[in-house]
């Protein structure tokens, strides 16, 4: 029926609105594609690795916090220079608080604090399709690709292409690009990892960026667990307290 | 120096304790791996950080400034190009777990034997009686207000150096009590309040007078992503004090901050007929400010800053032309006095009325990797003096950074920086945090 639709379309020259029930699928494949990638509430530990083109590299370890589809908690935890800092995202909203300043100051999601490809909503990512909506673009021998249209203009990337596995549970690689369709950088999702409590999940994120060439960031998680927050974790008023949570 | 050794006291006291802790998990681990696991946890509770600032400083003294003249008179003639080696230890003890905490946080600066002090910037306790409810104790460093180099709502907060706002300053002892609400639906997402009770700070044997208790209350929230303050200060000694803020991202890469207080009965310094005057003033405060990103991931933040009690500039004139009677008056006990309320009240880098505040910064410029070079300008619309310094930070390994800090100060005489104690100073830092 479907295909006859398609045919009738071309035949006519019509512009039929896009199958809605072949969108409601590709958002369906993407929410189940973030369960796999984030409990719903959990605690992380996790570091991150900026690599230079003359091959030093520069380590960060943090603790995170996360709660619904948008809410994310950060602390650095490691090296001593950045220590006790933490960044706080609520939506496209976010903060940094440094503990000699002493209060949380508004960020933009495009900025670094930590330098590297990474920019801060790929450090504070939240659920895609909190940001995004789907649609099916094609698919290889073992995956799906999805195109991502971001839902508003607030959101980091403009648009994204996934590519999940045949079963449509793990990531494998995600492009970002910006407004005027240029490619701002490739997240690479690797090493499949069991992480007690029933979470399997890519264990290191890889990117490259053409804007940043020779640059390397990587993300490896340790430790993921789910675990109940209370909700003023995510405030401006506990960002200097997030010790408390460990 | 006394209170050097307190420090060091407490300190060890904290070492102690996480040595204990290591201990604990050393032999707990060898019984079993649950109970090692529940004391790692224990001992990741107690923490020692801080950090080593070596300052090595050049400086051009501007002997002909009033101030000059104020601050070295009597002492033996010096070089008007002079240097400072200085150590500044930081140094953090924390102790945290889910329902109370302790922390304590110092500054030590040390040039020589005979020239050095040490500082608490904090030494506080914290009680969560609730997961909402926090009741906290101690000196405490409190930051009110959105501003990034200036705050007209920073009633409680430590006086900032506006020319590096990000400098470590001390707290202010109190009582205080914070509660926290989180919403998931509607337009207020978040709710705090917070009152501070502060015992009078003017101590005589041992005793402050009970009517100079000071009240402070702050009310946030989170209002359509918007972040909104609204706090008040009441004080028999430093006048009554109304005001809000707030702080919004109007563009992903653009964000605003206002501050605005209201102030009655705020006491006022002036030299009146060559005599230190203090009157109660009422007035307001504000500030307008912006933090911008460009597509090269330049930072720029821009403040305005109205200062209501603040002096103008034939105030200021009058200030510097008593500095100036006394010393041609020779007389030392007059020069002591004047030296005093000098330092007393009118050594606040916005002491005036009106200024502009401008920070440039920009990582890593034409690929020099590791590199963050700085322009600032404090200017003072009030006498067009202006203070402009070009710090560049490198930080070539882990927690080590090198600072390169040139500042100059701008003004014709009888300005609030063209009258500074010296013109020109260079500062090199190597901070090593741990």
């Amino acid at each position: 029926m479907k295909k006859s639709v398609f045919v009738l379309a071309l035949i006519f020259g019509m512009n039929f609105p896009v199958d809605s029930s072949a969108l409601e699928t590709a958002n369906e494949l993407l929410k189940r594609v973030d369960s796999k990638l984030m409990p719903e509430s959990y605690e992380a530990y996790r570091r991150l690795i900026n690599e230079e083109p003359n091959g030093k590299k520069k380590e960060y370890t943090f603790f995170t916090l996360k709660k619904g589809t948008d809410k994310v908690a950060l602390l650095y935890l490691a090296p001593a220079s950045e220590k006790g800092r933490s960044t706080l995202r609520l939506g496209e909203n976010m903060w940094l608080f440094i503990p000699n300043v002493n209060k949380p100051v508004r960020i933009t999601s495009l900025q670094s604090v930590v330098g590297g490809v990474f920019n801060n909503a790929d450090i504070m990512a939240v659920e895609y399709s909190a940001e995004y909506d789907a649609e099916y673009d094609s698919e290889t021998s073992k995956e799906r690709i999805l195109n991502l249209k971001a839902k508003n203009k607030t959101v980091t990337y403009d648009k994204l292409k996934m590519w999940i596995t045949k079963n449509g549970e793990y990531l494998r690689k995600v492009e970002c690009y910006g407004s005027s369709g240029v490619l701002i950088k490739t997240l690479e999702f690797k090493d499949d990892k069991s992480f007690g409590g029933g979470i399997f999940r890519p264990s290191v994120i890889e990117t490259h960026s053409p804007l940043y060439k020779d640059y390397r960031s990587t993300i490896i998680y340790e430790k993921i667990r789910a675990k109940k927050i209370q909700p003023e974790a995510f405030t401006l008023p506990f960002m200097g307290r997030l010790k408390e949570f460990q | 120096m006394k209170s050097a050794r307190h420090i060091v006291s407490i300190l060890f006291l904290l070492g102690s304790f996480a040595a204990m802790a290591a201990d604990e998990v050393t032999e707990s681990s060898i019984l079993s791996d649950s109970v090692a696991a529940t004391s790692e946890d224990s001992l990741a509770k107690f923490e020692i950080s801080g950090s080593l600032d070596t300052k090595y400083s050049i400086i051009k003294s501007q002997k002909s400034s009033s101030l000059y003249r104020l601050q070295n008179f009597g002492q033996p003639a010096i070089s008007d190009e002079l240097s400072q080696f200085l150590l500044e230890p930081y140094l953090n003890g924390d102790y945290v777990t889910k329902d109370i905490s302790f922390h304590i946080k110092t500054h030590s600066t040390y040039i020589s034997e005979q020239t050095s002090t040490s500082e608490l910037i904090e030494l506080n306790g914290s009680v969560n009686a609730l997961p909402t409810l926090t009741f906290t104790v101690g000196k405490k460093a409190f930051a009110w207000g959105k501003g990034y180099a200036f705050n007209p709502v920073g009633y409680v907060n430590p006086t900032k150096d506006s020319e590096n706002p990000e400098l470590a300053q001390a707290g202010l002892t109190s009582l205080s009590v914070d509660y926290t609400k989180s919403f998931d639906s509607g337009a207020l997402s978040t709710l705090g309040v917070t009152f501070i009770l502060v015992p009078s700070n003017k101590i005589q044997n041992r005793y402050g007078e009970l009517s100079q208790t000071d009240l402070a209350g702050k009310a946030y929230f989170l209002v359509n992503d918007i972040d909104i303050d609204i706090m008040a200060y009441n004080s028999t000694t430093v006048g009554n004090h109304l005001g809000f803020d707030f702080s919004n991202n109007i563009l992903t890469n653009l964000e605003v901050h206002g501050e605005f207080s209201q102030f009655t009965n705020a006491p006022k310094a002036i030299i009146d007929q060559n005599t230190l005057s203090i009157q109660n003033k009422d007035g307001n405060s504000y500030l307008f400010g912006l933090r911008y990103l460009d597509s090269s991931d330049t930072t720029v933040i821009l403040e305005y800053y109205h200062n209501g009690n603040g002096l103008a500039s034939d105030e200021f004139k009058q200030y510097l032309q008593y500095v100036d009677a006394t010393l041609s008056s020779g007389q030392s006990a007059a020069i002591q006095t004047a030296l005093s309320t000098s330092k007393n009240y009118f050594q606040k880098s916005a002491l005036m009325r009106d200024y502009l505040y401008l920070k440039v910064s920009k990582p890593e410029p034409f690929n020099w990797v590791y590199f963050t070079p700085s322009l600032y300008v404090l200017h003072n619309l009030n006498d067009q003096s202006f203070s402009v310094g070009i710090p560049v930070s490198y930080k070539p390994f882990t927690n080590f950074e090198f600072i390169l800090w040139p500042s100059f100060l701008v003004g014709s005489a009888s300005t609030q920086f063209g009258d500074k104690i010296l013109s020109q100073r260079l500062e090199t830092w190597l901070r090593y945090s741990f």
